[in-house]
């Protein structure tokens, strides 16, 4: 007991790691509830119209990939489920395109055509100075796609010239490129937002949530998870659930023990 | 001719110019002023793709000055960064066309070595929240039992299984969240973005004069 209470924080970190490995191994099926921030996102971006543009920002860096690799997959997925529509995807972060290559061939598996259906712009270096001027114009400012190719060659991009062309706009956020969002976009031309976050930034998306200037959101893990259940696939982040839920629930009996144990010790003042 | 260029008003009334074009180009619906002001964000935005090559530089001199001097616990980490920098944009260069996202090394540097340091250094931050939260969660006075107690109830709210375990949970959490926590970031947002304007008048009207050597 006493090398217990010394090694307290090892031991721990020790059960997390079983815990973690053992829910990776035998999924257990635990159920999800889903907040009503997600199922916003989900009914926002499913009442898409066949023709409308949806603009996805690869706003990632590889760092955080592993908390909303599943809700970019999941999001990604869903765009591609839904027929007619056309996915606009930039990114103003230099991992994104590396995080894109990964991502589109395991999400498109709906027959969606590259230059008709979606449309890949690269990095666009310049931070808030580059959404502002794509949202102003967007063939002036990347007059070719990531891979070269002009746009007038991309039978998609005849009808879009800059935000007020776009009925929706998708971003994934984990720190000031949001703000820069709301600030050249949200704001000057009303276009529905949503953002894929991660947990430590959900504090501060939540006030432009209740504002409304933030549409929906779906933020780490449990946010993939959720999105998962809705659009019926059980993917990383149901799995990834599963060992969250474990965690949380070792360490709040390890809390509760550890207090137990503090308040006999210190029971009557001494 | 040279004294006038060095006249520290010349840049001033070129920053106080640029900002208030951009700033009415979103008030005022004036074709000449838009295109004025689009074409200033992307000279703006030419010379923030610019600014990549002068932090590249920078971290050179920096890290050489470290090899230089041979200080001590520094210096083998100066070489390698310097290495693996140089390595990088070497091999992504020269690997062959095309270059990018379509380049295989430069792919395989990005799948397999990045992303894989990246995340696992960032893994280790979950042990420092379990760590800390172990060490900070103790009921030693009321203070402590209130925020113990709030910890909890935020925990069961964050879990996936946790408002299954008892649906009160969900108000309760969103209580704290959207109340509680958006209150509190609400007011912080406004303090910066009031302090933002601030600074920016400051540096249109030419009285903050930071960026221009030190400000005298």
């Amino acid at each position: 007991m006493k090398t217990l209470q010394k090694n307290e924080v090892k031991v721990i970190n020790a059960a997390v790691i079983i815990v973690i490995v053992f829910a990776s191994l035998v999924p257990t099926g635990l159920p999800i509830t889903i907040s009503d921030p997600t199922i916003k996102m989900y009914d926002g971006l499913s009442s898409l119209k066949s023709g409308e543009v949806v603009w996805f920002s690869f706003d990632q860096v590889f760092v955080v990939l592993p908390e909303v690799k599943a809700s970019i997959q999941a999001v990604l997925q869903h765009l591609f489920m839904i027929p007619g529509i056309k996915i606009l995807i930039t990114s103003s972060y230099a991992d994104g395109p590396a995080i894109y290559e990964g991502m589109i061939s395991v999400t498109n598996k709906y027959g969606k055509v590259y230059g008709t259906d979606y449309v890949f712009l690269g990095y666009v270096v310049g931070n808030e100075l580059s959404i502002a001027n794509l949202a102003r114009d967007i063939k002036v400012t990347c007059p070719v796609d990531n891979y070269g190719t002009p746009l007038a060659n991309l039978p998609m991009m005849d009808t879009i010239n800059g935000a007020k062309d776009i009925a929706r706009y998708v971003t994934i956020t984990l720190g000031p490129q949001f703000y820069w969002y709301i600030r050249q976009v949200v704001a000057p031309y009303q276009i529905p937002m949503y953002t894929i976050s991660v947990g430590y930034f959900l504090s501060e998306i939540m006030p432009f949530f209740a504002s409304g200037q933030l549409s929906g959101y779906i933020v780490g893990l449990k946010g993939g998870a959720e999105y998962e259940t809705l659009i019926g696939t059980k993917g990383l982040a149901s799995r990834g659930a599963d060992a969250m839920s474990l965690v949380y629930g070792l360490l709040m009996v390890a809390v509760v023990g550890v207090n137990i144990n503090y308040l006999r010790k210190h029971k009557g003042g001494k | 001719m040279s004294d006038i260029l060095k006249r520290r008003e010349i840049p001033i009334v070129i920053t106080a110019f640029v900002g208030i074009v951009v700033i009415l180009s979103y008030f005022i619906s004036f074709d000449p002023l838009q295109s004025t002001a689009s074409t200033f964000t992307s000279w703006g935005a030419v010379l923030v793709a610019s600014m990549v090559f002068i932090g590249l530089i920078n971290l050179c001199q920096v890290h050489l000055n470290h090899i230089r001097r041979r200080e001590k616990g520094i210096w083998p980490f100066s070489a390698w960064l310097l290495v693996a920098m140089f390595g990088t944009i070497i091999i992504g260069l020269w690997a062959g066309v095309p270059w990018g996202t379509q380049n295989d090394a430069w792919v395989f540097i990005y799948t397999y070595i990045n992303t894989s340091i990246s995340q696992t250094i960032f893994s280790l931050f979950g042990f420092y929240v379990i760590s800390a939260s172990f060490h900070t969660l103790r009921a030693r006075n009321l203070e402590s039992v209130i925020f113990l107690i709030s910890s909890f109830v935020i925990f069961f709210w964050a879990m996936p299984v946790g408002t299954y375990i008892w649906p009160g949970f969900s108000p309760l959490g969103d209580w704290f969240m959207n109340v509680l926590t958006a209150g509190v970031y609400r007011g912080i947002l406004l303090g910066i973005s009031l302090g933002l304007i601030s600074f920016g008048i400051r540096v249109i009207s030419g009285i903050e004069r930071g960026y221009l050597r030190g400000g005298k």
